[in-house]
């Protein structure tokens, strides 16, 4: 097709969707020329511009063609949502598979054999499913007429937001013939990622970038050390802020704590993250009524974690703050580029905390399986012809988490290869990249170091960012706290409100909660399950926060004091008393512990004076094995408590069981069950810290 | 960064199966393949590459073809992106892909086989053992225990001879050569007909294969299921691939080893040396066909034997008999002349009439002749009514 006729045939069909007064904006069509025309193409512009218009447009040419159909790559829920309402408008019948709905996918495969689906997104895992790949795919009758790849700044190890998967899509790619239209898009990619893109996909790419500044935001930087000071700080800004906004965390945890706060302080809130649960519902169905509260503004804040956002395109929102840093400057735009679309004035405010460094550092650390790890995954694996991934946690003390991670890495760098559910090596000789996954973690250092840079500077926010992007358009704000010089909000905050966040930390318990199985494949009196009778009752933690509050003084007094103080005494009782039933309560005993002797047992002891009831010795630890908290792994922790622990004969009555920090709770399950086994009618469990999840970081 | 030339991907989006079955375009056979390609020289194309950037409108006049080739060769350039999630996905399991065009493409399979060499090959492990000098082993599915003793012995002095081990991995001759040589320390490289995927997944071939000792090879899809096509087609590539085939055990006139086999002198491709023995049906014919007879393996120099041999140049020829220490002596006796025509014939019994007639001699010459032929044993005599036919000696079937 000819150029001219190219042009009015994507005219029309733009008009048929968007009214007779619609126009191209400047890059839009020559971007879907140059993908029709078989270059591949980059498309680096902000979110709103329309970079799926030219996908869409494509599409609808390539159908009329009789070509087959589009598959969009991106890795985003949100997004897929909204585009599949998009294509509508041009008459596009689009579907995803993704693994929310699978009830859908048979009914979707049968279209597909149809070939009335004109657009498949998929998420880049989808991609190397072998059961999509072989099930799905094979369906699509007449031959896949174009890729397109969202969020294309994933392919770049440079680029913020780096995923392994999307490697796996570099190599499609590189089997991908020159005569297949490939567009790649994005929002964020300054010089560095555009290069790298570049090389990687194919370098006849033609590049669309536009201006990114953000005009309505203004922004300032807070730095406030504790996290009683941010939350006070919280309470007495966010009301004077018009309109409605997102509070970004670093942690689900903290999630939930800011928005419990708020709440508490008559704030509307609600938590957003991945897996979050409520009542039973489904968590991608929670997702979204959280999404469509927060459209329909039926909260002040949405407090979430970067889970949240991308292909969220609501124009009014009125400010964007940062509970802890980010971990990159790039991610910090993109996060605060949602606020302010259309409308004037909004505000980006950044707080910083002394815990925020120790919490990216975390997740840097553990981003990447270490050597000793993967040498454990692959030296067994040479072994079999194929193992699952409980074979692993079986054999190797790594948590699930952490098997799965190492498993995809060596998947990502062909070294393992999946097929339904069971892991095989292939023929390749495993030399390990360590200097891969060194190089990006060096990076992942300097671009944090970058972002405390930031905090620190005296120069335009905006125009920093911008600069970050290599965008050309960048220049002053004249909006922000460094170019007017001077806070658009108080820094300084009120040392009441301040005790009351401390205090409303303290007083946020952990619920223990009985374990009901024994690990897979354990059996014990020839179950699985853990009868009733034999599982520990509902219990309390003092403390939730292995860093906060009572949690940082429960670690300070174990490895330094060894000897947990009187306050703690005193608030346990306390909590005891207003949670526990103790008329049912005949006797008290302690876990043993061989390294920290009597640590326990005299904390207990004191409980036990406190609360007038008997103190008994009932469990022995037999041998000296691994702290439980070396391990990582949930039936390596189950089995080392097995073996750690016995109990005397002939007990009876209702025990009160003191140890001081729950983790796994395999230690209150396997005593609870011998103490039962033993006489014990009911367990109640008591805890000083929680220290499972993140926030088990200690001294 | 593309992993391959255009000339290499046109080549395998027009000759790989891979995805292509469901359009109902079936994709170019060897020859086929050659033929388009050279029409594809003779046009302003020139190269196959060109194929990508050339609108379908013009293809029946550059190539001087008709639509319904155009709609074909059209439809199977056009799935370029199946294409590419499939070989993604080989590549993870770690089966790769080579053309013809590309320079790792083994040699020999394209001087020996010429337009018959499969355009588009895959396999997994170190490719450039297909390039080394060696042997190929082959014969019956079915073997008894002195066949499996000469597989393995041949294999294993072909080892110490620093020869590479060739065969066609089926169950047998195949399996135990195969596994005699990588026992001893030596190379092999098995081209299998089909289920390359299904032989990766075992852990001792995958784990000899990344130590370099084992390469697989199909020209097959690597998920496609076993077909008998398929398995015959490969022989010639595992003949192709070696300096010379020895054959262990054939049966006659039927069967895989005796297709390759004949196929093989038919074209004189590669040197053929056929156990001397008549413990297998197929062999002493393929001997009188043209083979190479070799007998005592243990004693066997391989490399010598090899060298020492000129390839058969003749068919069946007609001065070569049975009777070999009668070669050496003039004789101008017929009966060793038409003895092989007339066991030939009476493979199905005849009658005394029916012989005369199609040997167009007198019924005394033939009667003569038989006479013999029953003393020597290759001929028995059936009554009621009287019939003569060739003795078949009894093995067990194969193939």
């Amino acid at each position: 097709m000819n150029r001219a006729l190219l042009k009015r045939t994507a005219v029309k069909h733009l008009k048929a969707s968007f009214g007779s007064s619609a126009s191209f904006r400047h890059g839009q069509f020559e971007a879907i020329e140059n993908v029709l025309k078989g270059n591949r193409s980059l498309v680096v512009q902000r979110t709103g511009w329309g970079k799926s218009i030219i996908y869409f447009i494509c599409t609808r040419l390539l159908r009329d063609d009789g070509v087959g159909l589009s598959i969009v790559i991106s890795p985003l829920l949100a997004l897929m949502n909204d585009q599949l309402n998009g294509s509508k408008q041009f008459g596009l019948v689009s579907r995803t598979i993704n693994s929310n709905n699978r009830e859908e996918w048979f009914k979707i495969k049968n279209e597909i054999s149809q070939d009335k689906v004109d657009i498949l997104f998929i998420s880049p895992e989808r991609l190397s499913n072998d059961e999509f790949t072989n099930d799905i795919l094979s369906k699509i009758r007449n031959n896949i007429g174009m890729l397109v790849i969202d969020e294309a700044h994933c392919i770049s190890d440079w680029g913020h937001d780096f995923r392994p998967d999307y490697r796996r899509i570099v190599n499609v790619i590189s089997f991908l013939p020159k005569n297949v239209p490939l567009l790649a898009t994005t929002a964020t990619a300054n010089d560095r990622v555009v290069n790298d893109i570049k090389s990687q996909l194919g370098l006849n790419l033609q590049i669309q970038r536009g201006p990114l500044m953000r005009k309505s935001l203004a922004l300032q930087v807070i730095s406030l050390d504790t996290k009683e000071e941010r939350l006070s700080w919280l309470v007495e800004n966010i009301p004077h802020m018009k309109g409605t906004g997102i509070i970004y965390c670093l942690t689900k945890k903290d999630c939930e704590l800011v928005s419990s706060w708020l709440n508490n302080n008559d704030i509307v809130s609600q938590a957003y993250y991945s897996g979050i649960k409520r009542d039973r519902m489904d968590s991608s169905k929670l997702r979204i009524q959280l999404e469509k509260n927060f459209m329909s503004n039926r909260m002040k804040a949405l407090v979430a974690t970067t889970a949240f956002g991308m292909g969220i395109d609501k124009p009014d929102i009125g400010f964007v703050v940062h509970f802890q840093k980010p971990k990159n400057l790039v991610s910090y735009y993109q996060q605060i580029g949602r606020a302010g679309r259309s409308i004037r004035n909004a505000y980006a405010v950044l707080l910083s905390g002394k815990e925020d460094d120790e919490i990216n550092d975390y997740f840097i650390r553990s981003a990447f399986p270490t050597y000793s790890e993967m040498n454990q995954v692959i030296r067994f694996l040479m072994n079999y012809d194929s193992l699952s991934l409980t074979d692993f946690a079986n054999h190797i003390d790594m948590t699930r988490g952490k098997i799965r991670k190492c498993l995809k890495f060596l998947t990502v760098n062909g070294d393992i290869f999946v097929k339904n559910k069971r892991y095989y090596k292939t023929p390749k000789n495993w030399q390990p990249d360590l200097a891969y996954s060194q190089k990006i973690t060096q990076q992942r250092y300097e671009e944090l170091e970058r972002m405390n840079e930031f905090t620190r500077t005296d120069n335009c926010y905006m125009k920093t960012l911008a600069e970050e992007l290599n965008d050309r358009y960048a220049e002053e704000c004249g909006r922000c706290s460094n170019c007017l010089k001077k806070p658009l909000f108080k820094v300084q905050v009120n040392k009441d409100l301040v005790l009351k966040a401390e205090r409303f930390i303290k007083d946020i318990h952990y619920t223990i909660k009985p374990r009901k199985k024994w690990p897979a494949k354990i059996k014990h009196n020839g179950k699985n399950k853990i009868s009733e009778n034999f599982q520990s009752q509902n219990g309390k933690a003092l403390s939730n926060y292995g860093d906060s509050g009572w949690g940082k003084i429960v670690g300070h007094d174990k490895y330094i004091k060894n000897h947990y103080r009187e306050a703690l005494v005193t608030s346990s009782v306390k909590l005891i008393r207003k949670e526990y039933n103790l008329s049912k309560i005949d006797w008290i005993t302690a876990i043993p512990s061989l390294r920290h002797r009597g640590l326990v047992r005299d904390f207990a002891l004191r409980i036990s004076s406190a609360l007038k009831i008997p103190y008994y010795d009932s469990i022995m630890k037999v041998k000296d094995t691994k702290q439980q908290k070396e391990l990582n792994n949930s039936y390596m922790q189950y089995k080392n408590a097995w073996l750690s622990f016995k109990v005397k004969d002939f007990l009876s009555g209702n025990v009160l069981l003191i140890d001081d920090m729950v983790d796994s709770r395999w230690t209150i399950t396997v005593c609870s069950y011998k103490l039962i086994s033993a006489g014990t009618n009911n367990v109640f469990p008591f805890a000083l810290s929680n220290t499972s999840g993140f926030g088990g970081i200690t001294l | 960064m593309n992993k391959f030339s255009d000339n290499a991907y046109v080549t395998i989006l027009l000759c790989s199966s891979i995805d292509a079955k469901k359009n109902g375009y079936k994709p170019y056979t060897p020859v086929k393949w050659n033929e388009l390609v050279k029409k594809i020289m003779k046009s302003p194309l020139k190269e196959p590459a060109e194929l990508l950037n050339t609108e379908k409108s013009r293809l029946p006049e550059l190539l001087r073809i008709d639509t319904a080739e155009t709609e074909r060769i059209t439809k199977l350039l056009s799935r370029g992106a199946n294409l590419a999630l499939k070989l993604d996905e080989f590549e993870r399991m770690g089966i790769n892909v080579i053309t013809k065009s590309d320079k790792e493409y083994p040699l020999r399979l394209k001087k020996i086989l010429k337009r018959y060499a499969p355009p588009v090959l895959y396999y997994s492990g170190d490719i450039s053992l297909a390039a080394r000098t060696g042997i190929a082993i082959v014969g019956s599915r079915n073997i008894d225990k002195t066949g499996e003793r000469v597989a393995s012995t041949l294999a294993e002095k072909a080892v110490d001879e620093g020869l590479l081990v060739f065969s066609g991995g089926a169950r047998g001759v195949d399996v135990i050569s195969e596994k005699s040589a990588l026992k001893k320390g030596g190379r092999v490289v098995s081209f299998l007909a089909n289920s390359l995927e299904k032989k990766i997944r075992k852990k001792d071939d995958r784990n000899l294969i990344s130590k370099g000792r084992l390469l697989l090879m199909s020209s097959a899809n690597p998920d496609a299921p076993f077909s008998t096509g398929a398995a015959m087609g490969r022989n010639k590539y595992v003949y192709a691939l070696s300096t010379g085939t020895f054959v262990v055990a054939s049966s006659f006139k039927k069967g895989g080893t005796w297709a390759g086999a004949t196929d093989n002198l038919k074209n004189q491709r590669v040197k053929l040396f056929v156990y001397d023995s008549e413990q297998y049906t197929g062999n002493k014919a393929l001997i009188k066909r043209g083979a190479t007879p070799f007998d005592q393996v243990d004693s066997l120099a391989i490399i010598d034997l090899l060298k020492g041999e000129q390839l058969q140049k003749s068919q069946i020829n007609l001065f070569e008999t049975r009777y070999a220490d009668q070669q050496h002596q003039k004789n101008y006796d017929l009966y060793y002349v038409v003895i092989d025509t007339i066991l030939d014939f009476v493979q199905e019994k005849k009658s005394l009439k029916e012989i005369k007639e199609a040997l167009k001699v007198s019924q005394n010459q033939a009667s003569f002749w038989l006479k013999r032929a029953i003393e020597d044993r290759l001929i028995e005599k059936t009554y009621k009514p009287v019939k003569y036919r060739a003795i078949k000696k009894s093995t067990p079937s194969h193939n």
